[in-house]
């Protein structure tokens, strides 16, 4: 089973495709969750789902606005894909029935 | 050089090629980047010290490094002999051939047994060598004597770094090798028989895949 960042980790670097990289998952997190993440847990948990191979990575070309410097781009893997659809199968089950998930959004009425 | 990019030292080359683009990427101030990769850094670490090899490379470092300094005064004591005549040459061939053949062998295993957490290693290696520097008091030998097992054992270091295998024949060349000429050292200490796991480590290794590995 996944954890609640690796989760965010797989879902982040798919919905980003050919772009995911580390500032830009990063990014994506903070824009769809609010929470602000450190490039040290990120890159710590994606060598993590790297060495259960549910994520491959390498180092792509480098560009002048990271000062020259190469990206570490990432692809979830087929694995990759099958936990991530497990995590949120197993989350949408559990949630059935539970208040937050049933009860009307706040400002609905 | 920022404190970021020297705290980013610590780091593989692609991690901080990495870090370093993204946080220029997202133009974070000096102090905050400074924090972010000593962050990193640090999570890096505690990540490999999970393992157990950096508790085995670690463990051995510091014991091999004490023989090895043993092993490298007796080699600068029985050569000095040699020049006054008082020391078998065929005794004298043995003990240098082990002492490089240990260090090499020994750099290597520690090196490839742990090849991130090579910091520490080198520390619990360095250690004895300063400690005994700093208190070798041998009029007719120099304290470089001491350290004669320090250039095959970086140069071993250097090769378990970069991950290269040996093959199955030369490792067991190589410590059968190591085995026959303490065997047939007889005044060889008892203690320097630990010396020889290193090399029956690599023969270990040789038969193991290991897809970073390249063969030698």
């Amino acid at each position: 089973m996944l954890g609640e960042f690796e989760y965010l980790i797989l879902t982040a670097t798919a919905n980003l495709g050919e772009a995911a990289y580390g500032a830009a998952i990063l990014e994506e997190i903070r824009t769809t969750t609010g929470q602000r993440r450190s490039i040290g847990a990120l890159y710590t948990t994606m060598k993590r789902l790297e060495a259960k191979g549910l994520l491959t990575t390498w180092m792509g070309g480098a560009t002048p606005e990271r000062g020259g410097r190469a990206k570490r781009l990432a692809c979830v893997t087929p694995k990759g894909v099958q936990a991530a659809s497990a995590f949120y199968r197993a989350m949408i089950g559990v949630s059935r029935g539970a208040p937050w998930a049933t009860a009307a959004p706040a400002g609905a009425r | 050089m920022t404190a970021a990019e020297i705290v980013a030292l610590l780091l593989e080359p692609d991690d901080r090629e990495a870090v370093l683009g993204d946080l220029e990427e997202q133009g974070q101030p000096g102090w905050l980047r400074f924090f972010a990769v000593l962050d990193f850094a640090v999570r890096r670490q505690a990540e490999y010290w999970r393992n157990w090899r950096p508790w085995i490379a670690g463990s051995a470092a510091l014991p091999i490094s004490l023989l090895l300094l043993g092993a490298s005064f007796h080699l600068s004591m029985d050569s000095r002999n040699l020049l006054h005549g008082r020391a078998l040459q065929a005794s004298l061939a043995y003990e240098a051939a082990l002492t490089i053949a240990w260090a090499w062998a020994s750099g290597f295993a520690i090196s490839a047994l742990s090849p991130y957490t090579r910091g520490a290693s080198l520390l619990l290696c360095m250690a004895p060598c300063f400690f005994c520097l700093l208190r070798f008091h041998e009029p007719s030998l120099g304290s470089p004597s001491l350290l004669l097992f320090l250039p095959p054992a970086i140069l071993g270091a250097i090769a378990g770094r970069r991950r290269m295998r040996i093959r199955f024949a030369p490792a067991v060349a190589l410590a059968l090798g190591t085995t026959i000429c303490m065997l047939l050292w007889r005044s060889m200490p008892a203690s320097c028989w630990l010396l020889s796991l290193p090399a029956w480590y690599l023969v270990w290794r040789s038969g193991r895949p290991d897809e970073m590995s390249r063969d030698i």
